[in-house]
């Protein structure tokens, strides 16, 4: 049963996309054919949902309200997929299948399909635990969409979270896993309309999406909580609408795609500069479109990014004191924030800039970049499992063949840009996953440039390149999810996962059945409260966040328990750190007692 | 005819570089992407890793 909630759920989140997003295809330029138009519109649709969800959620969120929004955008969406239905034929022409290639990607989905439907385990060191999926499960209890106190990640901007947040709601704790499916093809279909636009057929879009679904850095942002697939899709439909820009209602989509991205990650600040700046030399050197008309149009876009990216910003600005929360250091003398101390926030941003420092930033090292992120991808963060051999082997032949269209140099320059940037401010693979999906696409175009320009020996060493990189990366997906696969075909080993990856489990199981718990004082920073059915309160978060002005006083925080709600104290030993709360100690009860767990009950 | 002339009366010698095709620079190519990721797996894994650390490579 909770298997199909979870699924019923991300049917009905697909069916609300397509509700929301078939509307966006009245702003696509008309040289767009159904396939784009189609990838536009679930593209679009998530973005749009998630947007929608989190502007009426800041206010409202419980489960009426997203079942309405849902459902609501769902029965929107049953015309158009009747209509998709009917022109499928069409569509499907434009695709035609090619085995191999078909193949891989279908395989690579069903094992996400089956191994998302996994229970979500794991410790702080997940990102999904410590945040992606905390948010949502407190907004929900909560009732409304706010960055917590004690976490600064979930004032993230978070189209992709609002959707786990409804999916939770629907369709329980299994359901966001699933929606990895979803926005891995949210992301090929991105990709695959960039490759028809590039000059590939069919068969070429299939191969550039195999290709790309087995690169790890993507199928790494896709599961487990990550939303950087479908950053990476929104980005790339933005590429799409943007370079074949005309007329001011293409403007405004690859504004709203932007938006999009902007409303998924901080990078999309970043991506919508480099893109604009790509779109406008396109627009004057290949269009000869004036100066006037170029600033208007940007205009257009920017006013459409706003739009929809806004209300996250304005809302960190306006509670937070920073519209960028945490600031990074340049905006730190500009904003002032009092949730996190400086040395809190210093300590922060030397951790993402050591960590993000890949093998170096020196100009060398960005030059051997393409060998790197080849042979070592291990070294950069989220890089292990490899990109495959493809774009270091043919990619600089598929840049040769096409340098001569317009599209094909404001794309690389535009990916070019991107790496860049992404050298310079973290080296995230995952932060990568469009760059990647760019270069999958030069690829294929150059694996076909080798198979033209070489003998049979060419093609069977071409082919020898693209079977390394498919079976190795096919390796490597399913590797990394043998472990989700067997917690779904194995109660035994999902039950004695749960009890080896949940940290204090027994303490969370005491809170979470226990009637009389009504708040929670978790004392400890490290300890994952996602797995707490309770409200708590958390008084200093895992980077130093202070959710009380006198979080630091533990004396006077232990007197204030009663005017704060408190009924219950989480005190564990975690590592070498002992226990907070001295033994026996005077006003509460142990009420629960493991090795490293206490629970105490507030007298 | 001045080539023989030069190097007294033999056939000039080949420049092997400058002799190889369009193609076969793409099949070296090749065959060093795929060289690089086959000698670099090996390298990587735990019994390579152990020769090399009894050799005094690590």
């Amino acid at each position: 049963m909770p298997l199909l909630s979870a699924a019923v759920a991300n049917l009905l989140l697909f069916a609300a996309v397509i509700g929301l997003g078939n509307p966006l295809q009245k702003l696509v330029p008309e040289s767009f054919g159904p396939f784009d138009r189609f990838a536009c519109a679930v593209v679009g649709g998530m973005g749009l949902l998630g947007t929608l969800l989190y502007c009426i959620g800041v206010f409202w969120f419980s489960r009426a309200a997203i079942l309405s929004i849902v459902l609501a955008s769902a029965a929107l969406g049953v015309k158009p997929l009747f209509a998709a239905a009917r022109k499928f034929p069409e569509v499907s022409s434009r695709i035609k299948p090619s085995v191999v290639p078909a193949a891989v990607v279908i395989v690579v989905l069903l094992v996400t399909a089956v191994a998302g439907l996994a229970e979500p385990t794991g410790d702080l060191k997940q990102d999904a635990i410590a945040y992606h999926f905390l948010g949502p499960k407190v907004w929900l209890r909560d009732a409304a969409i706010h960055p917590l106190p004690d976490e600064c990640y979930t004032a993230f901007p978070a189209v992709v979270e609002t959707l786990f947040a409804a999916l939770f709601s629907m369709g329980g704790v299994r359901a966001p896993g699933l929606f990895a499916v979803i926005a891995l093809c949210s992301v090929l279909l991105a990709a695959a309309a960039l490759a028809l636009r590039v000059g590939l057929d069919a068969r070429g879009a299939w191969w550039a999406a195999a290709l790309l679904i087995v690169m790890h850095p993507l199928y790494r942002g896709a599961y487990g909580g990550f939303n950087d697939a479908v950053y990476s899709a929104f980005v790339l439909a933005g590429v799409r609408v943007g370079l074949d820009a005309k007329a001011a209602t293409h403007y405004a989509l690859f504004g709203l795609f932007c938006g999009f991205a902007m409303g998924t990650k901080y990078f999309g600040l970043i991506a919508f500069v480099l893109l604009a700046l790509c779109v406008a030399g396109v627009a004057k050197f290949a269009a000869r479109v004036g100066m006037v008309v170029i600033f208007r149009n940007l205009a257009i876009a920017c006013a459409a990014a706003a739009l929809v990216a806004g209300p996250w910003y304005l809302r960190n600005w306006l509670s937070l004191g920073s519209p960028v929360y945490p600031p990074p250091p340049f905006l730190m003398p500009y904003f002032q924030v009092t949730a996190i101390p400086p040395q809190a926030l210093q300590r922060w941003a030397a951790r993402i800039w050591f960590e993000g420092s890949g093998m170096g930033r020196s100009p060398l090292d960005f030059l051997l970049l393409p060998v790197r992120l080849t042979y070592r991808s291990a070294n950069f963060l989220n890089g292990a499992g490899g990109i495959g051999l493809t774009p270091l082997a043919f990619a600089p032949f598929g840049l040769l063949s096409l340098r001569r269209e317009w599209f094909v140099r404001a794309l690389v320059a535009f990916a070019l840009l991107q790496t860049v940037a992404w050298f310079v401010v973290e080296q995230d693979a995952r932060f990568l996953i469009h760059v990647l999906a760019i270069a999958a696409i030069l690829a294929v175009a150059g694996w076909r440039y080798v198979v033209g320009a070489t003998s049979k020996l060419g093609s069977f060493l071409a082919a020898a390149v693209v079977a390394c990189s498919i079976s190795y990366g096919l390796f490597m997906v399913v590797a990394a999810r043998s472990d989700d696969l067997r917690a779904v075909v194995s109660k035994s080993f999902a039950e004695n996962r749960r009890r080896e990856e949940i940290p204090f489990l027994e303490a969370f199981s005491y809170l979470n059945s226990e009637p009389a718990v009504s708040r929670v004082l978790v004392l400890q920073p490290r300890v994952p409260t996602f797995y707490l059915d309770k409200p708590y309160l958390k008084p200093i978060g895992r980077w130093g966040e202070r959710a009380l002005p006198d979080a630091d006083d533990q004396a006077s925080l232990l007197a204030e328990l009663h005017r704060l709600g408190v009924s219950h104290v989480l005190d564990v030993r975690l590592g070498d750190e002992p226990f907070r709360l001295e033994d026996s100690p005077r006003g509460f009860e142990l009420v629960f007692r493991r090795l490293d767990q206490r629970v105490y009950r507030v007298k | 005819m001045n080539g023989i002339a030069k190097n007294y009366g033999r056939e000039p010698r080949k420049n092997v570089l400058l002799s190889l095709t369009w193609a076969r620079l793409i099949e070296l190519w090749l065959v060093g992407v795929l060289f690089f990721f086959g000698v670099l797996r090996l390298l990587g894994s735990r019994t390579a890793q152990e020769i090399l650390g009894k050799l005094g490579f690590r």
